[in-house]
């Protein structure tokens, strides 16, 4: 079970409110969607400045893995008055406790729109069980689909 | 220029970059992005062996076109690349955002000044024919059927919008 103290967003991002200010990360399912298991994989976390205003939704810096680069979105509105000043030199923080330590920036919650959050029940029925819980297969090679090649049309290119 | 997909550079010369763009639930890139990098270089291998070359994914052990720190992307390898004859030929990045993803690759045909040492596609010219294997195989491997097209005006507007920040110093310098 993921933390229950704090609320989630579809695309991995907690928040954790205390009075005015919420403490936001990303969960373990995106460090792990990112690097595989492999914390070497994470080469850069880009980070606001602060006193930056984000509204809820709104993208406030990225992560970057060998592989991919990836958004933050921020749950809440308000402004930025802290940022966790060890995860640039440190990455692996992130896969270590990205629940305590991995906390990426901390908000003076504003007025405006609230995200659609999810709770830790609702967060993980959407995305499975914590890591060390999970099974390590999903979905399989398309080869192996035993429909065979699905019909799929993209959009033009 | 830099990229919003990140990774190494590429010196695009004598080569085939393809991007894929679609939703992050589409099979081919659900879940962990080393899986998504199997599936779409699965495809990518089909279309290769039809062009006569027996790519694999790299699996765990290094390559010899690795370089330490040229900044290089086909000098910079990981498990999922694909390679042949132990160097890399296929250096790929990917952006997720929004539910939504872009993937790219390139192929060099050729070798290039700054790309030295790598897998290339001998005996292949036009870039013309590895991008109708790499669509062949995404219909015979995904059952993806791409249809031509071309760009609207209003997608060229935004093109060139996003180009012009893909060049912007502020953008390419930072970190």
């Amino acid at each position: 079970m993921r933390p229950d103290d704090r609320q989630y967003l579809p695309s991995h991002e907690w928040v954790k409110i205390e009075e005015e200010t919420a403490t936001i990360g990303i969960t373990d399912f995106a460090v792990d969607e990112l690097c595989s298991g492999n914390e070497g994989d994470l080469v850069y976390c880009d980070l606001p400045e602060l006193g930056r205003v984000v509204e809820a939704g709104e993208t406030f810096g990225e992560i970057e893995s060998v592989k991919a680069v990836s958004d933050l979105n921020s749950p809440v509105a308000g402004e930025i008055v802290e940022v966790n000043p060890d995860i640039e030199d440190h990455l692996e923080i992130l896969s270590d406790d990205p629940w305590d330590r991995g906390w990426l920036i901390r908000v003076k919650v504003g007025k405006g729109d609230g995200a659609s959050l999810l709770d830790a029940s609702a967060y993980e029925e959407r995305r499975g069980a914590p890591r060390g819980q999970r099974r390590a297969a999903d979905a399989p090679l398309l080869h192996m689909d035993p429909r065979g090649p699905q019909p799929r049309v993209l959009p033009a290119l | 220029m830099r990229r919003i997909t990140g990774g190494g550079a590429i010196h695009h010369t004598n080569e085939l970059t393809f991007s894929l763009t679609t939703s992050l639930d589409h099979p081919l890139f659900a879940g962990p992005v080393s899986r998504s990098y199997e599936r779409v270089h699965e495809v990518v291998q089909v279309a290769l062996t039809e062009l006569g070359c027996e790519a694999s994914l790299r699996g765990a052990d290094g390559l010899r076109s690795d370089v330490e720190d040229t900044g290089m992307c086909f000098h910079h390898s990981t498990a999922m690349d694909l390679a042949w004859g132990e160097r890399k030929g296929v250096g790929s990045a990917q952006r997720r955002r929004r539910g939504r993803v872009l993937h790219h690759g390139s192929i060099k045909l050729g070798p290039s000044k700054y790309d030295t040492e790598i897998a290339t596609l001998e005996g292949v010219e036009d870039p013309g024919e590895v991008a109708r294997a790499i669509t062949g195989a995404m219909r015979s491997t995904a059952g993806i059927k791409l249809s031509p097209g071309v760009p609207s005006s209003s997608e060229r507007e935004l093109a060139e919008e996003l180009g012009a920040r893909a060049i912007d110093p502020a953008f390419v310098r930072r970190r």
